[in-house]
């Protein structure tokens, strides 16, 4: 193909390419796809007695402005990353209390009786995580609704893994506070103990970096619906 | 046209797999040309049917290309045929109450 015919395709391809925000390889796979619909269309054309360059543009103009469409992709690359933050807490949290759990009862982390409010802590952590995880399988169960909003439902899963971060996080951090030489003990010497710190951290992590990414795919949303008011 | 593409591309890939292109030429074949949306709605619309678990799309190799096929899943069929139920229910309806009253005196 000459470079003539590649470029109103290339040009509008660019175009969307660069207006949508999500994971990079549904994106790629969107463009992708873009790619051959717009190929074919234009093969059809040039099939018709069309020449390249303009068989290329009808393509292009057939397949509408991109500020028209790229909004209808940002919506589902929102509703699949909200699915995923969703999935994430709906599997990590109830994963979490299971696993340190298991740390406490297997005597592999031992240690003296914890104090009260360690114990009032500990109980708050569980009913938030057990209600989180709870609320995100509605969610993930919310994103197989077409008719839904996408978006919402992606803001929703957004604002619960802030939540979590915050409330499972922060009591976290309070207990480990309260019962300070007993944590740090239990950080340095043991190894099970250690890992189990280790991996909280990692999904805590994981959280956030999910709910960011959701923001950012909520926020490209919004900025599509400014340009298509103007 | 939005609200009801859904229930259309379903429809058309009730005889088997198709990819992007070939959906959209088979929704203008099968409306007589009449149907004239943006071709880049349908591939959005398609991930969104997706999604909603009505359709499975994978990439396979069609005609020597690599192409983003999609099947009808189960839950696609149940769809199409409730969405056929409401609109024949619909459709009748409107044509009912659209339909030129008989004139004056003619037995019923």
């Amino acid at each position: 193909m000459t470079a003539s015919l590649r470029d109103p395709l290339d040009a509008h391809l660019a175009e969307l390419d660069r207006s949508l925000r999500g994971p990079a390889r549904a994106r790629r796979d969107i463009v992708r796809e873009a790619r051959d619909g717009l190929d074919d269309a234009a093969d059809a054309y040039r099939r018709g007695g069309v020449d390249p360059h303009t068989a290329a543009r009808l393509a292009v103009r057939d397949f509408g402005p991109v500020a028209e469409i790229a909004p209808l992709y940002q919506d589902e690359l929102a509703a699949g990353q909200g699915r995923r933050t969703a999935l994430l807490l709906a599997i990590a949290l109830p994963a979490l209390m299971v696993g340190w759990d298991f740390v406490w009862q297997s005597g592999l982390a031992p240690g003296p009786p914890a104090p009260a409010a360690v114990k009032v802590l500990a109980r708050v952590q569980d009913v938030a995580a057990t209600t989180i995880a709870a609320v995100s399988g509605l969610l993930v169960a919310l994103t197989f609704r077409r008719t839904r909003s996408p978006r919402r439902v992606a803001a929703a899963a957004m604002v619960t893994s802030m939540v979590a971060v915050v409330v499972c996080g922060g009591s976290a951090i309070a207990m480990n506070l309260v019962n300070a030489s007993e944590a740090w003990l239990r950080f340095t010497t043991q190894p099970v103990g250690l890992s189990a710190y280790v991996v909280s951290l990692g999904v805590m992590v994981l959280l956030n970096v999910s709910a960011l990414r959701t923001l950012r795919t909520l926020r490209a949303a919004r900025k599509d619906d400014r340009h298509r008011v103007e | 046209m939005r609200g009801h593409l859904d229930g259309l591309i379903l429809s058309v890939l009730e005889d088997g797999p198709r990819h992007g292109y070939a959906i959209i030429e088979a929704l203008q074949a099968r409306s007589g040309g009449a149907l004239d949306l943006p071709t880049g709605t349908v591939y959005p619309a398609l991930r969104r049917l997706e999604r909603a678990g009505r359709l499975s799309g994978s990439w396979s190799t069609v005609g020597g290309r690599e192409r983003r096929t999609y099947t009808l899943t189960r839950a696609g069929r149940h769809a199409l045929a409730a969405q056929r139920a409401d609109w024949s229910e619909f459709s009748s309806v409107v044509e009912a109450v659209l339909r030129p009253p008989r004139p004056a005196g003619e037995p019923s």
